[in-house]
């Protein structure tokens, strides 16, 4: 029996640590843990403030366990008007789908958990669609007026954003000929997507900061005018899942940025072995990517639902169209076909 | 919306029961992680509020001001109270989650201060047990930051 075993986990080991550690929930997890603790003392730092700093000997590393430890250990409260089952079926869904969204990114030549025999670029955005279903289910089964008003902004932003997003990768699409991320990745050993694809790329990047919805497009959580969106009657560990949803959200979004535009996992040679060498690049480049979101997040002031709809409505869904065009006729041009 | 049924009403929760190093996780957890939720009603508030500022910086033990009385820990009286916005204040008490303190800044809110025989405002300790008074009128900026550290002691002892 215990031969069995050992021998299964020997055989789907690499599955296994892919599944629980690396690209898949142990990386995920940190990288909340991480992000968050990065956000609030690079913001800090930014007001020339200090940012947490006695928890934990220096630099308040323990800060977010602290934190995390504080909400579970906390009373959970139904409201009466809920829809109790929706209310808790919302809280644990949400943070599964950008999850999910990451377990088709390639982190290094051939890690990659699930490889979707060359239609991810398709699947990853067949399964952010969900995102939005899922966010206004929880605003709905709250039953308040703020997380339904959440609820709703939340789908406009996410409808406005999400075509321009999609238009902007079929350009990529067409320039590399294929739907796999894999082969994407491996085509721009030679040149960055982000040089001929420059038009998409500003398209994909203000889609993307209405996608992850922090500060120019926080407008479901907008903590002046709604409490806190569609998280509002989320307490305890509830809310510790909707936290942990958003950040899982930008990283799924910033990995697919880095994969279409900035090369993947390609870099210039560090470590003799290939797959340390791309995972290094891989996180090199999502850090200096989240370090750009957060300055982006303090400059900035929160656009109104109307504006942020107008914008995608009408600059960024013509310019991806246009990008289509101009991607066919420079591969025309360039390759005589498309 | 202010009508809850919460999990564990009325009896003693689960972290009462739990051994000694575990509940001591716990109290140290909560110490670091006070989450304020401010009714501003008075003139304590502009002080209150450099507390969040460059100069105190209270994030620096973990005070992060939250949105919505769902997520918060600590609701902080700046300014006087008067017997209509009571009410508000009980149902913003109400909401918020198990276990929660409540920290009175400033004279009016302790004993009505400069108004002793005014027919409308009323104490706060007469509605709800009040962990950590805040003396002046008003408090310097360093003194709330001196008080609401007093709660973070508090809390790590195990009050």
């Amino acid at each position: 029996m215990l031969n069995e075993i050992l021998s299964f986990i020997n055989e789907n080991f690499q599955t296994l640590f892919m599944i629980s550690v690396f690209p898949g929930l142990s990386f995920v997890l940190g990288f909340v843990i991480f992000a968050v603790w990065y956000q609030r003392k690079y913001l800090a730092r930014l007001m020339i403030r200090m940012g947490p700093v006695h928890c934990g000997r220096r630099l308040g590393w323990l800060q977010l366990i602290a934190d995390a430890l504080k909400l579970i250990t906390k009373e959970l409260i139904f409201p009466k008007a809920a829809n109790k089952p929706l209310f808790i079926f919302a809280s644990i869904m949400l943070p599964v789908i950008p999850a999910a969204m990451i377990a088709l990114i390639p982190f290094a030549p051939g890690l990659v958990i699930y490889n979707a025999s060359g239609v991810s670029l398709l699947i990853f955005f067949a399964i952010s669609t969900l995102f939005p279903v899922v966010s206004v289910i929880r605003g709905w089964a709250a039953n308040n007026k703020f997380t339904i008003i959440g609820a709703f902004r939340n789908i406009y932003l996410d409808i406005a954003g999400e075509i321009p997003v999609f238009l902007a990768s079929i350009g990529v699409m067409i320039w590399a000929g294929t739907y796999d991320l894999n082969e994407i990745v491996i085509q721009q050993s030679g040149m960055w997507f982000v040089i001929p694809q420059f038009l998409g790329f500003i398209v994909f990047f203000i889609g993307f900061l209405a996608m992850i919805e922090k500060v120019p497009f926080d407008i479901p959580t907008a903590e002046t005018e709604l409490i806190y969106g569609p998280n509002t009657e989320y307490t305890g560990a509830m809310f510790l899942n909707m936290m942990e949803a958003d950040y899982v959200n930008v990283l799924a979004w910033t990995l697919l940025m880095i994969t279409l535009y900035f090369g993947g996992y390609n870099g210039p040679r560090i470590f003799p072995d290939p797959i340390i060498n791309g995972i290094f690049w891989m996180i090199t480049k999502l850090l200096i990517a989240i370090t750009i979101i957060f300055t982006i997040m303090i400059s900035y002031a929160r656009l109104r639902i109307d504006q942020a709809v107008r914008m995608g409505w009408n600059y960024l869904l013509p310019l991806s169209i246009l990008n289509i065009l101009l991607t066919l006729i420079l591969k025309y041009i360039m390759f005589g076909g498309v | 919306m202010s009508e809850t049924s919460s999990v564990n009403e009325g009896r003693p929760g689960l972290v009462d029961k739990l051994p000694k190093p575990i509940k001591k996780l716990f109290n140290w957890s909560r110490s670091y992680s006070i989450w304020p939720i401010h009714f501003v009603t008075g003139c304590c508030s502009p002080e209150y509020m450099q507390l969040f500022g460059p100069r105190y910086d209270l994030e620096r033990w973990g005070v992060l001001p939250m949105g919505s009385t769902r997520q918060s820990d600590t609701l902080i009286f700046v300014g006087n109270v008067s017997r209509k916005m009571m009410l508000r204040a009980l149902r913003l008490y109400e909401q918020m989650p198990e276990p929660k303190y409540v920290v009175v800044v400033g004279a009016c809110a302790t004993s009505k201060g400069p108004f002793p025989e005014s027919y409308s405002l009323v104490r706060v300790k007469d509605y709800m047990d009040v962990d950590v008074y805040i003396a002046g009128c008003p408090p310097k900026p360093e003194a709330q930051a001196y008080g609401i550290l007093k709660l973070r002691k508090k809390i790590l002892e195990g009050e």
